[in-house]
This record gives structure tokens, sequence and C-alpha cells, in this order.
């Protein structure tokens, strides 16, 4: 028998083992859960954007056969035990402890009962033996509604005499930030030329494939309510419940385990979430409700629209002395969603990968007569590092610098790690020079230069742009649930064999790949005998859920220091059995042996028997069984922030290179991608199949908020794309030929030196392509100030420029 | 109105004879009537081809087909791709290329690209691209889906592939 | 979402569809390939009472010649993807070879038919603006026999033609162009898959001087109905095709375009794009005239 220790699995581009399930069909989603006697849900919801209900009729719709019963927000406020939907995630109204920011709520319920704020708003539900049925009664449900008149601009919400969502606050603001550093004022005198833009982002959201579904079981027998949801935050959720659904001695199991894709849409905490369990409640019978993709667009949050008025100081050599940003999300309306935090992140990301030392940002979320604003993939960074690197390139165009330069000039060193920025995040490590440099080889600018020359002589548009972005990942937020810990429980059984128990979820990621790679090297047993438990509020440790790529940061670290926990007790058991001092053992191939003599060996599985079986050989005080709960804490962040707001709230900092080169088509506004480099820096790669897959798909994701994803609303708030017909998710055509790198600078607050990989792809693209877009157009003199570039956004530019209609 | 028909589907080689109303769409009687849950939806504008399948030799969106309009017809759904326990070629090569993540769309991607394929065993690249636009993915990014079609191609048929 | 509640019957025969037709009026629908229907019975947009399924009826797919009439006969059932892979479509109507493969995606490609997307009607379908430049005909059958619809006159509204409560379309007559013809289809999508944003069919003839002889100009997406841009085509035919004709021609283009804002573009955004298409199609059919291949189609 060998003890050698095999090949290392981490770092190896291993496929996965989620996939065969899934390839034959067999993976369950929520939707797919049956239970016997399960009745189907259909929610009616706000045809209007705001509105008094004045009355809400069931009787035609409960008159229909098949239907069983139906509910209104009246009648959920009279039950008495149901409270409103407690604000996401139980956040403190003052997460940093200092009144900044300043958030306002207010009571919704699980249905709307005074008024309606957004089209899609839920407003009553009815129950019935199937889907269909449930469909045609929505149909015969009356509502009467007073309209009242729409706010949907946020810059007319903020007016003095505007109509206000909730009568009770002074204003349409819901949450106010402040955050700053050095000194801004002295920068400011200190210029030699101030830049002064206006850069907005468009509304888009994360549309996961599978839409949202809640399937619900109460058994009145033990006062148990069976959860499943597709949510990212399942134990987050089973404790929201309990705080919404006050019936004394009710528990609440959440299952989540496996989720069609998240993206930040999952992470929020749903009206219908205490809906259909308490309609379960209300009939003792097992319900289901299933999203429509009509209803997704309306009824599951939004995100990234924001307008930055945004000012920078700067040198005549292009040294960037300080940035004053006034942002101004709109935020639809007032729902406890929680990702509403990503406005508070872009304040805290302006400054990006640069050098700034002297910063104010101030940040206003604004409600509106629209969906509600939430997390998406990029969270709040996305936005701050699309205003930024817009504004590296502004600042190059009014200086006449070469914008890459102008970059160099300003980003922080790599000696300058880790990096107090001047927001209070600790940048962990990056070399983000050499990872421009590294684009621009893999681009050949020169050959692309030469080539937009060319097309100039032509009357073409040919463009060059840059960007270099980071994503900070792995967030922190005082007060809240994401308090910056990662737990799992870790079990050997009597065979051997080691199951996981991590308190995240899993929304495609591989997390079962990931955590067998690493359990596998750690306790030296076979890929496949590490078996994963993910989603599954009672069986696993509470957890903080699936968001800002925490489990490549500390979800892979508690999974590694447990297994080494496991290790150790495992080795000092071996050490008993072989009558050897631990020191001497080989932990190897499935046993534990004397060094330099593998015929004394004992197998993981002999040990882990004695563990459980034989507890009176285990050494003096040690407890039976060989299973560990391990939490792992943050080293790289703060808890309370300082009196301007300054706090370490994310720990690890990717980052990504790109350049691009583009034409525009001067008569339709076209945009062709014609070369896209990325140079990605994740730290080191557990798989570097997975990190190239998440990178790629993150990159698509990008590439749709740039140039194709849209939410806009008419005047009358009425959403224009409600439908997959109408909201444009790229395709495989719409994918260009890509150019992909890595570099690896190892995150070194981890042991294994990774950071997140899943969301840095979605914030380059809306930058790199708006700089290449300006590039492209400069002999028209045009600036690029919003998101998507669509056709018509570039063709109403170039009219402009050339003074046409 | 809206009395059951009788509809009989062979799905996967085996004739099923349920009976539905009209107005149930193929997806749901692929689904709850017949309880193969491998074949999925994502919208209701017959945009997102999660619930694709293959029908009388052509790839279908079932849920744009009323289950009667199937009424006689072969149906092949993703639980009749692999051949006993083992990957087929195609789902083989979606593992390598990690092409699925969540795996909510990787039905209806596979079973478009394997009517694709059977159509044209050497597609290239644009003709995979083109071939697939029925079918939103949120995950990959399409270019591992792309490169698990053009391993499946070069492995179907070793003398074809794709240039 | 699902479909409202229907009775439903399968024609036997083209007669039965037409009884079923007449004896259920306004409440019914027929039912092709589903592309368009269901889809909109789903979102219950259309809540028909009878649903009588034409997709099986024999004889109505073939795509063939008629040379003594000069045209190309495709049944109402051909599908798009059919149509697309026709050898003699693709010898004698290339720019509907070119259509076929801008519609949809495989799926819909593979079951919509022609008659269903003609009857659909939608305003940014791609079969209106291409039978229009190619002048060709509906062959609409309702209980007194068969009567044939210019396709310049066989849209009404959006979503309504001059089809009766009791006629189906059975079948297309597209007109040969002759030797010296050639031809463009560009459809602007938004992304792959899409309807148009707007698109452009132009098929010309060109004598041996490279005058215009005849033009087919229409437009797609561009209005309420498909529009056949009858002044651009004055305005090319009989003269040489050169710059100061084309732009002629495009300002009617333009002048005839009276396209719906939505979310793929304003009024006049998708105006603009009608005169960047037609432009290209120009070019693009002159090319092919001489010889060239060139790639028309997708415009994304
Ligand atoms: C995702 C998607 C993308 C699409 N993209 C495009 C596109 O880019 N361009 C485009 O042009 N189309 C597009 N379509 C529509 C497609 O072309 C449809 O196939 C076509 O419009 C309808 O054909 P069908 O046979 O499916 O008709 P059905 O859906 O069966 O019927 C459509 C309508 O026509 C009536 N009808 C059907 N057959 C007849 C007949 N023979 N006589 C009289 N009335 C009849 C029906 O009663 C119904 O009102 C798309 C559809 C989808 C789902
Ligand atoms: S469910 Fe989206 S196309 Fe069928
Ligand atoms: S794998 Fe998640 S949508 Fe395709």
């Amino acid at each position: 028998m060998s003890a050698a220790p095999r090949p290392p699995l981490v770092g190896t581009p291993v496929p996965r083992k989620e996939d065969p399930d899934i390839l034959r069909g067999q993976a369950r989603y929520t939707f797919d859960i049956e239970l016997p006697d399960m009745l189907h849900v259909a929610v009616y919801r706000s045809p209007a954007a705001h509105a008094r209900i004045r009355g809400v009729d069931l009787s035609k719709a409960l008159a229909l056969p098949g239907v069983v019963t139906g509910l209104t927000g009246a009648q959920v406020r009279r039950l008495g035990y149901v409270n409103p939907l407690s604000p996401f995630p139980f956040q403190s109204r003052d997460p940093f402890r200092r009144g900044n920011p300043t958030i306002k709520f207010f009571d919704h319920y699980c249905l709307a009962w005074d008024k309606v704020r957004f089209v899609g708003e839920p407003v009553a539900a009815v129950v019935a033996t199937d889907r269909y049925i449930a469909e045609d009664a929505l149909d015969l449900i009356e509502v009467e509604l007073d309209p009242l008149p729409p706010v949907v601009d946020s810059a007319a919400a903020l007016e003095p005499g505007s109509e206000r969502l909730y009568e009770d606050w002074d204003d349409n603001v819901m949450l106010t930030f402040r955050v700053s550093g050095g000194d801004v004022d002295a920068a400011f005198k200190e210029a030699d030329v101030i830049v002064r833009e206006t850069i907005h982002s468009g509304r888009f959201t994360g549309t996961p494939i599978e839409t949202r579904a809640v399937v619900a079981d109460y058994d009145a027998s033990v006062k148990t309510l069976s959860l499943w949801s597709t949510t990212q935050i399942g134990h987050a959720i089973g404790t929201l419940v309990e705080n919404t659904i006050a019936l004394p001695g009710l528990k609440v199991h959440v299952n989540f385990r496996r989720i069609g894709g998240g993206y930040g849409q999952k992470w929020a905490f749903y009206p219908e979430e205490i809906l259909v369990p308490l309609l379960s409640i209300l009939t003792n019978r097992p319900m289901k409700w299933v999203e429509t993709r009509r209803e997704h667009m309306t009824g599951t949050i939004h995100a990234r629209e924001q307008t930055h008025h945004i000012e920078a100081a700067v040198r005549r050599d292009g040294t960037i002395l300080g940035v004053k940003d006034r942002i101004v999300a709109n935020i639809g309306a007032a729902y406890p969603t929680g990702g509403l935090a990503s406005i508070v992140t872009t304040g805290m990301f302006v400054p990006g990968a640069y050098r700034i030392a002297n910063y104010e940002g101030q940040v206003q979320g604004v409600v509106t007569n629209k969906t509600p604003y939430g997390a998406h993939r990029g969270f709040g960074k996305s936005e701050a590092c699309f205003v930024i690197e817009r504004m590296v390139d502004r600042i190059a165009a009014n200086l006449d610098l070469d914008p890459v330069e102008l970059r160099r000039r300003n980003f922080v060193p790599p000696d300058a790690f880790p990096y107090r920025s001047v927001t209070g995040p600790r940048y962990d490590s990056g070399r983000y020079e050499e990872a421009l440099d590294k684009a621009l080889g893999l681009l050949d600018v020169d050959h692309w230069r030469a080539a937009q020359r060319e097309a100039a002589a032509e009357g073409r548009y040919l463009g060059i742009g840059t960007c270099l972005v980071i994503e900070p990942s792995s967030s922190t937020r005082m007060g809240s649930y994401n308090a910056g810990y990662y737990s799992v429980r870790m079990r050997m059984d009597p065979n051997g064999k080691v199951y996981v128990f991590p308190g995240g979820s899993d929304e495609g990621q591989g997390h079962a790949t990931s955590i067998s790679q690493l359990v596998g090297d750690e306790l030296q047993v076979s890929f496949d005998d590490v078996m994963v438990v993910e989603g599954d509020s009672l069986a696993c440790p509470y957890g903080s859920g699936s968001y800002s790529s925490r489990f490549s940061v500390v979800g892979t670290t508690a999974v590694t220091l447990a297994a080494r926990a496991l290790r150790e007790k495992a080795t000092q058991i071996a050490s008993v059995m072989l009558r050897h001092p631990p020191g001497g053992l080989v932990f190897a191939g499935g046993q534990v042996s004397v060094e330099g003599r593998p015929a004394e060996a004992v197998s993981l599985s002999e040990i882990a028997r004695v563990a459980y079986f034989y507890p009176f050989q285990l050494p003096e005080g040690m407890d039976p069984g060989l299973e560990t709960l391990y939490h792992f804490r943050d080293p790289n962040i703060e808890f309370e922030a300082d009196e301007r707001g300054r706090v370490a709230m994310f720990s690890s900092f990717p980052y990504d290179a790109e350049a691009a080169v583009v034409e525009v088509e001067a008569d339709t506004g076209l945009l062709k991608i014609l070369k896209f480099v990325s140079v990605h820096d994740c730290g080191n790669m557990l798989n570097p199949l997975i990190v190239r897959g998440q990178h790629v798909g993150a990159l698509a994701h990008g590439f749709g908020g740039a140039l194709y994803e849209e939410l806009p609303y008419s005047k009358e708030g009425q959403p224009m794309a409600a439908t997959f017909k109408d909201y444009f998710l790229p395709t495989a055509m719409e994918m260009p030929e890509m150019v992909l790198e890595h570099i690896e600078t190892p995150n070194p607050f981890t042991p294994g030196g990774f950071k997140g990989a899943g969301e840095t792809g979605t914030v380059g693209p809306p930058a790199v392509l708006a700089n290449a877009v300006e590039d492209a157009l400069k002999p028209l003199g045009i600036a690029v100030r919003r998101l998507p570039l669509t056709p018509q956004y570039l063709w109403s530019l170039i009219q402009e420029a050339q003074g046409g209609r | 109105m809206s009395d059951k028909a009788k509809i009989r589907i062979t799905i996967n080689g085996v004739v099923h004879e349920r009976e539905a109303p009209p107005r149930m769409l193929l997806v749901d009687y692929i689904r709850d009537v017949v309880g193969l849950k491998g074949t999925r939806y994502g919208c209701d504008t017959s945009n997102c081809g999660s619930c694709t399948i293959v029908m009388d030799g052509r790839s279908a969106k079932s849920c744009t087909f009323l289950a009667v309009q199937a009424d006689g017809r072969e149906v092949t759904t993703i639980e009749g791709l692999a051949e006993g326990s083992a990957l087929n070629p195609l789902q083989a090569a979606f593992q390598e290329a990690h092409a699925l993540q969540c795996g909510f769309c990787t039905s209806g991607m596979v079973m478009s690209a394997h009517a694709l394929l059977a159509h044209n065993p050497a597609p290239s690249v644009e003709e995979i691209r083109e071939g697939i636009i029925g079918n939103l993915c949120r995950c990959t990014g399409y270019v591992p889906v792309i490169e698990a079609v053009q391993a499946a191609a070069r492995r179907l048929d070793p003398k074809g592939g794709t240039p | 979402m699902y479909p409202a509640a229907f009775d439903y019957s399968v024609a036997e025969s083209v007669d039965h569809a037409i009884d079923l037709l007449q004896r259920h009026e306004e409440g019914a629908k027929l039912l092709s390939g589903g592309q368009s229907l269901v889809p909109l019975m789903k979102l219950r947009l259309v809540q028909p009472t009878h649903v009588i399924d034409i997709g099986r009826l024999g004889g109505l797919s073939d795509v063939r010649e008629d040379a003594t009439a000069g045209v190309v006969r495709i049944g109402a059932l051909a599908t798009h993807a059919q149509v697309g892979a026709s050898t003699v479509v693709r010898e004698k109507l290339p720019l509907m070879t070119e259509a076929a493969g801008v519609i949809g995606d495989a799926q819909v490609r593979g079951w919509g038919t022609l008659g269903g997307a003609l009857a659909e009607a939608d305003p940014a379908g791609d079969w209106g603006p291409v039978m229009q430049a190619l002048e060709g005909r509906v062959e609409c059958t309702g209980p007194s026999g068969i009567r044939v619809v210019e396709a310049a006159s066989f849209f009404v509204d959006a979503y309504t033609t001059v089809l009766a409560d009791d006629e189906m379309i059975t079948g297309l007559q597209v007109p040969v162009p002759s030797k010296g013809s050639a031809g463009a289809y560009l459809k602007m999508e938004r992304r792959a898959g899409d309807f148009a944003v707007a698109s452009v069919a132009v098929q010309l003839e060109l004598d041996g001087a490279g005058n215009c002889t005849k033009a087919g100009v229409a437009l797609g997406a561009a209005g309420l109905t498909p529009i056949k841009a009858v002044a651009a085509e004055e305005a090319l035919r009989g003269q040489p095709v050169a710059q100061e004709t084309v732009e002629a021609a495009a300002e009617r283009v333009m002048e005839a375009a009276n396209p719906l804002a939505d979310v793929r573009g304003s009024s006049d955004y998708k105006r603009a794009v009608c005169g960047a298409l037609f432009w290209k199609a120009v070019d693009m059919a002159l090319r092919r005239h001489r010889g060239e291949t060139v790639k028309g189609g997708h415009v994304r």
C-alpha cells in the first residue's frame, strides 16, 4: 500500500460532480416539488404604478369551480398574527452606528392593502386545484383603484412639491449616506483643471432562467412549516418568516438545495415567501407558487439605476487629486429587499483602482413607482467602476492625454498593498499596471491604431477602449445577518466518507466540486468520497447564504480549516492506535501511517470507527465522533465605520483589466466588438475550469448590461420590458470573440489565496465598451454619458454631433 | 367546453396515452402528466428555450405547443439521451467543457444541440451559435457550450469536426 | 402562463376547416404551427372559444415551381425551415431563402408556417415585406373557393388582414423574377432571434446598361403593416442605379415609413434605420447582380 500523497486536486480543472444529474434531466428544482394534495397559487398584481386601493372583490373568483380560497391585503392584516415584511436583512436602522446611513422603512405586507406603488406589486392571491384554473380565477378578481400621480423619474421625485409615495415620510428619500476622506476642498483648490460630468447607469437586472418559486407545506400536527424557496439566503428567510408569521411555537424548515441561478435577484426577502406559507397555514394543505416570467420582470428586484454628478480635481499631468460624487439612485418602491445597500457600496468604491486621497461621496436612494431595487451581480461596484472608468477617459480627453497613461499614473501601485482606500476598505493585493499592460499586449494596440487610421480615412469609426475594474468581494455589514463569517459542519463517517454541511447555498457555482477538491486534498480522501449537503436550514449551520462571491473567500477558508481540524483529531486517534507520536505520522492516501514504515498504517475508516464505536480507546478527554463545526471570521474587515463613514466592509479585491476594439456604424448606431481582451486576477484559482466559466458568464452578463438590457418605464410608470420578448438577454450570437488570460496575485488573508471570481466580469464591459465608443467617435467630439449603449443612443449622439435632425 | 382529450405521445420510445384538456401545454403534459421533470420552462413568450425537446426530428419549444398538437408524434426529452447510466457523447462534452452551471437551461440547450448535430454533424462555430440562439443561458456566457458542441461533433464524427 | 379554455378540433381537410370556421365564426382560430398563436393564448391576449388545428392537413406544405405560370407555389403549411432549405426557392427566389434564415430561431423556424406568419400580420414580421417586394400573391380559400390577393393589399392593420372569418390561407404564389434580377433582405435586430427593429426588402431588375427596369421595395416594422414603398420603386424604375437615384429613393423610403416607437427604438430612429438598410440593400443587390457573394439577412 502506497501512502504517497496524490497530486493535489486544488488548482486543477476537475470537471464538476454536479453535472451528470443535471445532464440526465434528474436534477430537481423548487418548481419540480410535488406533494400530495398540493394546491396552486396565482397572484393578482397591480396593473397601475401608483393608486389607492378602494376595494378588492374575490367573490367571482372564489365561485369558480376548482378555486379553493383567496386572500387580500386587508384580510392579511386582520389575521392578527402577520407582521409587515421584516426589514431585510433584519438590518438595524443604523448599520454603521453613527446615523449614517439614514434609512426609512415602511410597513409593507405580503399583499398591498392601502396603496399600490408599482406595476407588479402583489394585491391578492387565489388558490386552486391546478395552475390553469388559478389563472382563470385571476381574470375574475375585481380591484378598484383610484389612480395617483406616478413618480417615475428620480430627479422629479426629489423636487419639493413631488407626489410622495409614503405619506408619513417628509420626502421621497429612503436612504442617505455620506463617506469622505482626506481634504476634498483643498484638493479642488489645488487643481489645475476640474472635470465635471453627469453619468447614468441604466436599470437592468439578473433574470435567472429559473424564475422564483415557493412551495410551503404546513403540518399543523407538529406546527412545522416546510418551505422550499428559490433563495440565495435560505437561513435568513427562515428567520424572516418566523418574524413575520408570528405564530407561537411555529417551526420553520427552509430548503434551498438547487437554485437555477441567482445573480443577486434571489438575495432578497419577497412577499411570496410569506404569502405562500400563510396560505398553507390557512388551508392546512401544501401550496405551490411558480413565478411567471412576466411576474418576474416586475415583481422581482431590479438594479443599477443611478445618476452620478461627479467632479474630479486634476493636475495638468493627469494626477487625480480629488473626487466628489453625488449619487442619486432610483430605487423604486421601498421594499425591504436589502440590496439597497448596493448604493452605499457604490459610494464606497467610486475611487476604484486609483490612489485618490481626497474623496467625498453622497448617496441618495430615492423611491419611485418602479419595481424595488436590490442586489445584482456586481452589487453597486459595477456602477462605481463605470463612473470612475468613464471619468478617467473624460479627464484624459480634457487634458489631451492618453487614457492608458492616466490610468498608470493614478493606479494603486503593487507595493502599496494591502492598501487602505480613502473610504476605508483594505485592498488585499493587486498588480494593476501589469494586468493592463498584458491586456494591451494581447490586444495588439499598434495594429488596431493603424486599422483605426485606415477606417477613419474611409469615414468609418473604429475605437479602442481600456479599463481596469475592481470587484470588491466578500462583503460584511454591521448589524445585518451579513456579519462577516462563514460556518461549516464536517463529519467523517464510519466508512471514511466526508459529509460537508456548509452554511451557504449554490446557484450554479459548483460548491460541491470545489469543496470536494479542498477536502480531498486536506483529508486525502477521494473526490467522490466527499458528500456535500447544502441548502437545508436544519441540517446545515446557520449562514448568510451566497452573495458577494463570499464562498471563494470565507467559504473555502472555513472548509479548509474545518478539514484541518478533523485531520488533527484523526491524527491524534491514529497516534493512539499506532502507538506512535502524532509528529511522526503521515496522513496520505486514505490512511495514516508511521513515517518510513508504510506497513504500520490505519485507514481513515478504521480511525473513524474508533471515534464512533470505541470511544473508550480515544485519548483522555477527547469527545467521541469525528465531526466538527467551524466558523471562520473574515480577518480583513471592520465592523464599525468612523465618523466620516469609512469602514473596511469588503475583504478581497479581484480585478479585471480589459481592452476592446469596437466599430460604430454611423447610420444605424450599431456597435460591433472587433476584439475583446480580459486579464483577470482573482488570486489563486481553486478550479480553473470553474473560474473561467464564472468569468465568461459574468462577462456575458456585462455585455448584456452594456449593450442590450434595459428596463425602461413609460411616463405613466408602465414597464416597457415586461417579458423576455422585450428584455434583450444576450444570446450565443452576441458573444464576441474573447481573449482571456489570468494572472494570480494571491489573497494574503486566506490560506488558499482565493478571491471572488464570479462577478468581476460583469463590471468591466460597460466601462471598456463606453470608452471604446468614445474613442471611435472622437472625430465627432462626443461624450458617452449613459448605459446601455443601444444603437439608438449612439445614433442620436452622432446625429447631435453632426447637427442632424 | 374544454373536455378532456385522449392524447397519445411516444416519449423516449415509450407510448404514453393520457387524458388532458386541450388547453394543456405540451411542457405540462411532459412534466406533470407523464412526470418527466427534466424539461423545464422559464418564460411565457417562447424566448428562453428551457423547454426544448425534439419532436419528429425537429427541435421544438414544448411550451409553445398544446399537448394535443403532439398527439401521435414522437418526442425525445433530455431523459431520453443517456445510454444506460453513461452520459452520451454530447452530454459528456457538456460536462468536460463546463458548459453548464446552474443547469436550469441545460436540458433545453442540450436538446437544441442534439437536434443541430442530427441535421449537421459538422457545424461551424457560426452554425452552432445560430443553432442555439433560441436557448437563453444566464450562467455560462455560451462560450463553453459552443466548445462542448464542437467537441461532441468531433467525437460523433471524427472525420467531420468544426474548423 | 396558460391559455384560457377552448374547444378543439382537428381539421380533416380544407373544406372541413372552412366548415368549422363558419360554424364557430368569430370565436374560432386556426392553428398551424402555433408559434404565434400559442404564446398569445398563454398571455391571454387571444382567447378563442374554438381552436381548429390545420397543422396536419396533407398537401399544403409543398414548395414547387410552376414554370407555365412563372411562379413558385408554396403551401400555407410550409415551414420557415422548409422554405429556407428548398432548392427551388434558393434558385428562383433567393430573397426568400435569405428571409427564411432570419426568422426567430431554429425551434420557431422548424414549426412556424408561412401561412400562419402572413395571417398573423405581425407589424414586425419578415414575410410581409418580402412578399410585397416580390409581388407575391396569397391564396385565400373560403366557402366559395379561392381568391388570390396581392401581398401589397393583403394587410389591413396591425394583426389584421383581408381574410374573412371563414377564409384561410392555402398557399402563396410568388412570381419568379427575371434572370437579370437581384435583391437583398436586411433585418436589423436588437439581438439574435428577435423581431425586426426595422427591415427592408429590395428586389431590382436591371438591364444590360445597369438601368433599373423594375424595382420591388418594401419595409417591415415600419408601420402598422408591411409597407410597399411604391414611391421609392418609382424613383428607381427606368433610372441608372446611381448615387442620386438611390438618394432620392431613400428619401421616399423614409417618407413611407411610419414606425411605432417601442423598446427597439423611437419612431425617428427606426425611420433612419429604414433609410440606412435601404442603402445597404441596394448596394448588396447591385453587388450580387455583378456576381459577388455577399451575406445579407441579419444586421446586428
Ligand atoms: C421566439 C419567436 C421569435 C419569432 N421571430 C420572428 C421573426 O423574427 N420574424 C417573423 O416573421 N416571425 C417571427 N416569429 C413568428 C413566427 O414566424 C410564427 O411562426 C408565425 O408568425 C406564425 O406561424 P404559425 O404557423 O406558427 O402560426 P400560428 O401560430 O398557428 O397562427 C398564427 C395566426 O395565424 C392564423 N393562421 C394560421 N394558419 C393560418 C392559415 N393557413 N390561414 C389563415 N390563418 C391562419 C392563426 O389563427 C393565428 O391567428 C417568431 C415567433 C417566436 C415564438
Ligand atoms: S419556456 Fe421559455 S421558451 Fe419555452
Ligand atoms: S447554466 Fe444556468 S442558465 Fe444556463
